[in-house]
């Protein structure tokens, strides 16, 4: 299953958005244009559907409250609403949609309240919100129905799309320092502090196989690159450890402090691959990668999805060139994101780009250039 | 041999300009390889191709495309000024993708035996366009790494590079494409004659 459709009214900096999503979508802007702002929503959704301390009120108080979520520009209408459409394939007709909208209370403890909630299955509406029971005790809206094992019941499967989203922006200097900056690891792990865990609680036997696997890659992918191993030490903590070909014989192994920066993003990144069937939300995949490697990943991304029963939904966020240098991408999955006066707006390609694609131009030539900011080439004169 | 500086159009272009260079007498690995994709780019750079080839050997490699014939793109490109001796300009008629499909043993490996190959490629008025209705009858992980999907708004499948250039690498053999193609019989001649 995955998300074909997501409709935005002021959520973050989008007063609305209104776009298709495929199987593997790419968001491409410039900075602070909202990239990671929308891959939020489907981290909104898993939070707020995630069976070990979700909810509503959990997920827009991690956010910071509600004036954080909602968009600066929401004036007179102040709700904000998620609106999303699931189906088995990108161009097959919705099995899910679901509607969220919520706002404050607008009065007292000025909570959050759940002002519309609908579950629509293969076309028919099975949840509308609010209904009788809501309007006779209000405190009943400060849930979603995602969030109740009671109401969720006749949707479950919407609800374990939702919670099991996977999202990955490891961030190297987290792992290989977590010793020394000591830091709590926050819940979900998005920056991968606690990626070595998430390998040790793997059951032996899919971690050798799923190890062997990156290895291959990585010898192919990180020069000199030889081994891959899982070890714990004497105190029981996990650790990877590297061999390279052209240490002297003896020089050992190599635990993953010892890493670059860009070893242990690939690692991230195909660990994450192989780790389970959930839809996949990728922050800028290239960071701290060599554009040859880069320039593999829609690749790679492509036949992870083809190779598998159960097709795996991917969104990812990127600036690279590299990256969207392959001219086999489908323009149908790119959505740009372009700021104006008003926050945030999302667009599929025009026809232009589009019959330029078709004509052997790639997304990195045709879209990519109009990401960039008018002004930007002036920053070069900042002193 | 002076080094030699490999600049080319595409992917594929790079992987059959590095095999043409490997399989000559003394092989010859290039010490700097540019492209940037598209043929503007190696055009644009013609001043410093010229340049370069003052000191060593440049071989470009662009496809002919919908230009009349080699005579016309080699005039256009060069101008009327003379040709560096190291400056070697080749051009696939029309486009590298019919030096590919020249090596038939090879085409087969790669997209089994259904479709017909072309005897005579360098004729062919589009040859990508006639590889990539042959890989449509390859077996289904060539097909899917070669042929966009039904539908989608991309020019080739998205595994169409990596796969040719792996495959030119491991499988395809310039000297029996060559046979078949008079532009790559013509480039390898003139490589040898560099050496």
């Amino acid at each position: 299953m995955l998300i074909t459709h997501i409709k935005l009214k002021n959520w973050r900096n989008f007063r609305t958005l209104d776009v298709p999503m495929r199987e593997v979508s790419y968001l491409l802007g410039p900075n602070a244009s909202g990239k990671s702002n929308l891959l939020d929503v489907f981290r909104f959704l898993r939070d707020i559907s995630k069976p070990k301390g979700g909810g509503l009120q959990t997920a827009v108080a991690d956010r910071d409250g509600i004036t954080k979520v909602r968009c600066l520009h929401a004036r007179k209408d102040t709700e904000v609403l998620v609106d999303v459409e699931l189906a088995e394939t990108a161009d097959g007709p919705p099995v899910w949609r679901y509607v969220l909208g919520f706002k404050t209370e607008g009065k007292g403890a000025q909570r959050i309240v759940v002002s519309r909630e609908e579950v629509w299955h293969d076309g028919v509406q099975i949840v509308m919100r609010p209904n009788e029971s809501d309007k006779a005790d209000v405190m009943l809206l400060t849930q979603t129905h995602l969030e109740q094992i009671q109401t969720n019941a006749r949707f479950r499967d919407l609800v374990e799309f939702f919670s099991d989203t996977t999202y990955l922006h490891l961030v190297p200097q987290l792992l290989k320092f977590s010793g020394k900056i000591g830091g709590r690891h926050l819940e979900d792990d998005p920056f991968g502090q606690g990626f070595l865990d998430r390998i040790a609680k793997t059951p032996e036997k899919t971690r050798t196989a799923r190890l062997n696997k990156i290895t291959e890659a990585l010898t192919l992918a990180v020069p000199q690159f030889k081994e891959l191993r899982f070890v714990k030490d004497e105190l029981g903590h996990p650790h990877l450890e590297a061999l390279y070909a052209h240490h002297r014989p003896n020089a050992g192994w190599q635990s993953e402090e010892h890493f670059s920066d860009g070893t242990l993003r690939l690692l991230g990144l195909l660990w994450t691959l192989l780790d389970g069937n959930s839809l996949l939300l990728l922050e800028e995949p290239e960071i701290s990668l060599n554009d040859a490697i880069v320039k593999e990943i829609p690749l790679v991304l492509h036949r992870l999805q083809r190779n598998r029963k159960i097709k795996r939904q991917i969104i990812l966020s990127t600036h690279s060139e590299a990256l969207l240098s392959n001219p086999g991408i489908d323009g149908r999955g790119v959505i740009v994101l372009e700021t104006g006066p008003q926050g945030s707006t999302g667009r599929m390609l025009t026809e232009d780009e589009s019959s330029a694609l078709d004509a052997g131009l790639t997304v990195a030539e045709v879209v990519l250039p109009k990401t960039r900011p008018t002004s930007v080439n002036q920053l070069g004169l900042w002193q | 041999m002076m080094e030699v500086a490999l600049a080319i159009e595409d992917e594929l272009s790079k992987a059959i300009g590095l095999r043409l260079l490997a399989e000559l007498p003394t092989p010859v690995t290039p010490n700097h390889i540019l492209h940037k994709g598209g043929s503007g780019y190696l055009k644009s750079r013609m001043d410093s191709w010229r340049e370069m080839s003052q000191r060593q050997i440049v071989f470009l490699l662009t496809d002919l495309d919908r230009i009349s014939c080699p005579v016309a793109l080699r005039a256009d490109w060069l101008g009327k000024a003379p040709q560096p001796a190291n400056l070697l300009l080749r051009i696939a008629v029309r486009e590298v993708e019919s030096w590919v499909l020249a090596d038939h043993i090879a085409m087969r490996k790669l997209i089994g035996n259904k479709g017909a190959l072309p005897p005579q490629p360098d004729d062919l008025p589009d040859p990508k366009q006639h590889l990539l209705k042959l890989a449509k009858l390859a077996p289904r992980p060539v097909r899917q790494d070669l042929v966009k999907e039904a539908g989608a708004i991309a020019c080739q499948g998205i595994g169409y590079n990596t796969l040719l250039s792996h495959w030119v690498q491991s499988d395809w053999s310039p000297a029996r494409a060559a046979e078949r193609s008079p532009s790559l019989a013509r480039t390898r001649q003139r490589l040898r004659e560099l050496q």
